[in-house]
């Protein structure tokens, strides 16, 4: 913390460090393992060790893992190997769209009635 | 500008309906720490932002915010769209039940409606940013409120997921703080507004 002052909030800088691979990052909220802060308490009897309902799609780790470097970014702008990981992203999420395997990306943004409703709970 | 990809963020599959569960988690739709108030708090207070970076950063998180206001929308319509009018008339969702069926509509658990009153633009680059900070940490609050009470997985999984997003954009905010700090005279932050003062402008003056 470089730039400690009095009466005035004062935060150190993240570094760009270990990522979580796609699937966990979206799993835990955060690409950043430094970043992974979770709440413990839960009502008795809960089984907090279920595994996480279903399957993540691909094209959903990869959009969440470039928003979280975005972020990252947006306060971090001139961090090449944020860049790097970021611009990657970038590119495997067209691919993934130019795959066009998921129920999103396969018909066209007008036909409505030929996709799944996004909040009845289809994954894309 | 806009534009809407047809996916939510993170999914949500909720098979058990629960109009109780629903009544509280529409706070974080429409209440005080709510996702619709992050939205509109960030997306309002950038335009008086002075540093690009920032109101940069004040948009991209006041974007994310919208996807968060659509995953607890979901959550709260498919704990209710199997609904019968025997639960309609559960303790704490008949009230609503009365006036929306089961339409989504943003208010806060004690059934308060949305009201900007919850957040501030207050057009001072330091003062936004530590609401802002305060505002994620409010809503992780909320978020750990539901998760000492909720025992269904599916319910936990993607209040779990909104919650740790709280922590990674206190941590932005913070930054941002610095950002701004870094951009200001460290012997007394306080010195000018930097969102509406210009020193040396006709008509204003540096005076103690």
């Amino acid at each position: 913390m470089e730039n400690q002052c009095l009466a005035i909030p004062s935060i150190p800088m993240q570094q760009w460090g270990q990522i979580y691979d796609p699937a966990q990052a979206l799993a835990e909220g955060t690409i950043f393992p430094e970043l992974n802060k979770p709440f413990y308490m839960a009502p008795e009897g809960c089984n907090t060790t279920l595994p996480r309902s279903g399957e993540l799609a691909a094209f959903s780790q990869i959009c969440f893992a470039a928003t979280d470097a975005m972020l990252y970014l947006d306060t971090h702008p001139g961090d090449m190997q944020a860049r790097e990981y970021y611009e990657n992203c970038l590119i495997k999420k067209k691919e993934l769209m130019e795959r066009a395997d998921c129920g999103c990306c396969s018909a066209a943004h007008y036909d409505w009635e030929n996709k799944p409703v996004v909040w009845e709970g289809g994954n894309c | 500008m806009w534009t809407y990809e047809q996916r939510l963020q993170y999914p949500v599959k909720i098979t058990k309906t629960c109009p109780k569960t629903a009544q509280y988690i529409m706070s974080q739709y429409g209440g005080p720490d709510g996702e619709m108030a992050a939205s509109m708090r960030y997306l309002s207070q950038r335009y008086s932002m002075p540093y690009k970076q920032v109101s940069g950063l004040l948009t991209d998180i006041g974007t994310e915010e919208l996807a968060h206001m659509e995953i607890i929308c979901a959550i709260v319509y498919q704990l209710t769209r199997n609904l019968t009018p025997e639960e309609a008339k559960t303790a704490g969702f008949d009230a609503y039940y009365i006036d929306h069926t089961k339409g989504i509509w943003p208010a806060a658990a004690a059934g308060v409606p949305f009201n900007a009153c919850e957040f501030q633009s207050k057009g001072d680059a330091i003062t936004d940013l530590a609401e802002d900070m305060a505002a994620e940490q409010k809503a992780r609050t909320t978020y750990d409120n539901i998760l000492r009470v909720v025992t269904d997985p599916e319910i936990r999984d993607p209040i779990k997921f909104l919650r740790a997003r709280e922590v990674v954009h206190f941590q932005r905010f913070g930054e941002a703080m610095e950002l701004a700090k870094d951009r200001m005279d460290s012997r007394n932050f306080y010195a000018f507004n930097p969102s509406f003062d210009m020193p040396g402008r006709p008509g204003t003056a540096l005076r103690n």
